[in-house]
């Protein structure tokens, strides 16, 4: 049986972040640099980034009292044992 | 950084228009954005209501939760880009040359400048019930040379920018007579 942690999960949900804010942050440059930093891009910016702050707000919220040591089953000989049939005679 | 800078203003020229698309056209993308949003919200309550013990596993619910933040974050930079692609679209027409500027995706811009005394001829393609109530539309400018053809997609009022392109471009080709 193959297992996992349950905080492997959170450590990818961070690599997504930071891929988030690099893009994001890529996007601020271009308004800036385009010379378009009018109301409305600075409007679209603040929701975007405001939405983005809610979002990561409740995702910390809705996973207080998580337990991140929870191991995942990854891959278990049994699951195949069972799609093919074959019996553990040990 | 302003425009001046952007489009290295040159001390005799001034800038007669800056156009963008009209507004309306980014309306689908918003309604895209909102259905979109909306997605995780009925995968919710159908798993809630077919599978409520999988909602509330230890295992399951931190993945969901994570799951739909990645999904809702991901919408966010979706629209995001697709703002940027629509905002910075963008067209200047000074008194002495006119400059394209348009954003493809993320990682890619272009520039093209055509002074106005090569423009040879100016067309209006206004289309659709929209375009025509709201009057925005295409102005084609093409000129001598195949390859430096122009197009300002979705503008407002584009009769009156075609007759002020015209013109600024008779002036421009007088001056360079002259």
């Amino acid at each position: 049986m193959l297992t996992i942690p349950l905080y492997i999960i959170l450590f990818l949900y961070l690599a997504f972040l930071s891929i988030f804010f690099i893009f994001s942050l890529i996007n601020f440059y271009h308004i800036v640099m385009s010379a378009s930093f009018t109301l409305a891009s600075f409007f679209m910016s603040f929701f975007v980034f405001a939405m983005t702050i809610l979002t990561i707000y409740f995702t910390a919220q809705l996973l207080t009292g998580v337990n991140w040591q929870i191991p995942i089953i990854v891959l278990d000989l049994d699951w195949l044992s069972r799609v093919f049939g074959i019996h553990n005679s040990f | 950084m302003n425009i001046a800078h952007v489009i290295n203003q040159k001390s005799y020229e001034h800038i007669e228009y800056m156009l963008r698309r009209h507004p309306i056209t980014f309306i689908p993308i918003f309604v895209l954005f909102v259905v979109l949003m909306g997605v995780p919200v009925i995968v919710y309550f159908i798993i809630n209501t077919l599978f409520p013990s999988v909602v509330s596993g230890s295992v399951v619910y931190p993945i969901l939760v994570l799951s739909a933040s990645i999904y809702a974050l991901s919408m966010y930079l979706f629209f995001y880009v697709r703002f940027i692609e629509y905002y910075l679209d963008l067209w200047v027409i000074t008194n002495d040359r006119l400059l394209d500027m348009e954003q493809q995706g993320l990682f890619s811009r272009s520039i093209k400048e055509l002074d106005l005394y090569r423009i040879q001829d100016v067309t209006v393609n206004i289309q659709g019930i929209f375009s025509t109530l709201l009057n925005y539309g295409n102005i084609h400018i093409k000129t001598a040379s195949t390859n430096t053809d122009i197009v300002f997609h979705d503008v407002s009022h584009p009769d009156v920018i075609q007759k002020d392109l015209i013109r600024l471009s008779e002036e421009d080709r007088k001056y360079h007579q002259e």
